[in-house]
């Protein structure tokens, strides 16, 4: 996971609007926020920082350089309707655990 | 552009097929696609599951949820643009395609996933849209250079 997608997935976790983060990174807008979430935009070393203090984590967590993410962060299924048969919950465990077992390896 | 274009194209190296019911799942970095499904219809589940590695965040396994869904579109977006680009739409139209079938095999993907794109693309432009030296018409879909 990138930076930026590190972000916007902490952000969300805390349950925090982009102008919440905005304020509390100093910055004046939303959309800047919503640039640096996208991608579109890059931070620096003591933006870095200001991110990690207001989402609670550690800088180097922030940058990914902790590979403490035993847990599955991203997750999502081509599926046409709402509910899950019993099967399919099985395979996507099984899927998360082909995917942990992945990560592993690297 | 095909299934295994699209896989040398997304440089991914976790891309899988699998003995699974569900067509197509995304985790962290990781691609499954099922293995009983046709070359045309993993082309357009690879391309929505390239399309949640690049836009989505989080578990949206619940679609009964409005964000997930949301995040869900988004990704079926990227994957419309991705195999039915406008430009490409022009590039068929060159070669004198005249009918469903063929313009389903210039792109390989399924019909209904044809249908989604040209809708896509009229929800957004509306009628018609210009690119390159051309008029795209979405209803009925027709093509014409601009001279």
């Amino acid at each position: 996971m990138k930076v930026n997608k590190r972000i916007k997935f902490l952000r969300e976790k805390l349950d925090m609007t982009q102008e919440q983060l905005a304020e509390k990174t100093g910055y004046k807008t939303r959309s800047a926020i919503n640039k640096i979430e996208a991608g579109l935009r890059d931070i620096n070393q003591s933006q870095i920082v200001s991110f990690a203090k207001a989402l609670n984590v550690t800088p180097s967590y922030l940058m990914g350089w902790e590979e403490r993410e035993e847990e599955i962060e991203t997750i999502a299924a081509h599926h046409d309707s709402y509910e899950w048969t019993e099967e399919e919950l099985d395979e996507i465990e099984k899927f998360k655990e082909f995917v942990k077992m992945k990560r592993n390896q690297k | 552009m095909t299934y295994e274009e699209l896989i040398i194209e997304s440089k991914l190296d976790h891309i899988y097929e699998l003995d699974m019911s569900i067509k197509g799942l995304y985790c962290d970095g990781v691609i499954g696609i099922s293995k009983h499904i046709d070359s045309k219809e993993k082309n357009c589940i690879l391309a929505e599951e390239l399309g949640h590695h690049f836009t989505t965040v989080g578990d949206i396994l619940d679609q009964r949820i409005e964000e997930n869904r949301r995040q869900e579109e988004i990704a079926r977006r990227w994957a419309y643009r991705k195999l039915i680009p406008l430009e490409g739409l022009i590039d068929a139209h060159k070669t004198h395609i005249s009918n469903l079938d063929e313009i389903t095999d210039f792109f390989s993907v399924p019909y209904d996933f044809f249908f989604n794109a040209i809708q896509y693309y009229k929800n957004i432009y509306g009628l018609f849209t210009f690119c390159d030296q051309y008029v795209i018409y979405f209803e009925p879909l027709s093509i014409s250079q601009i001279y």
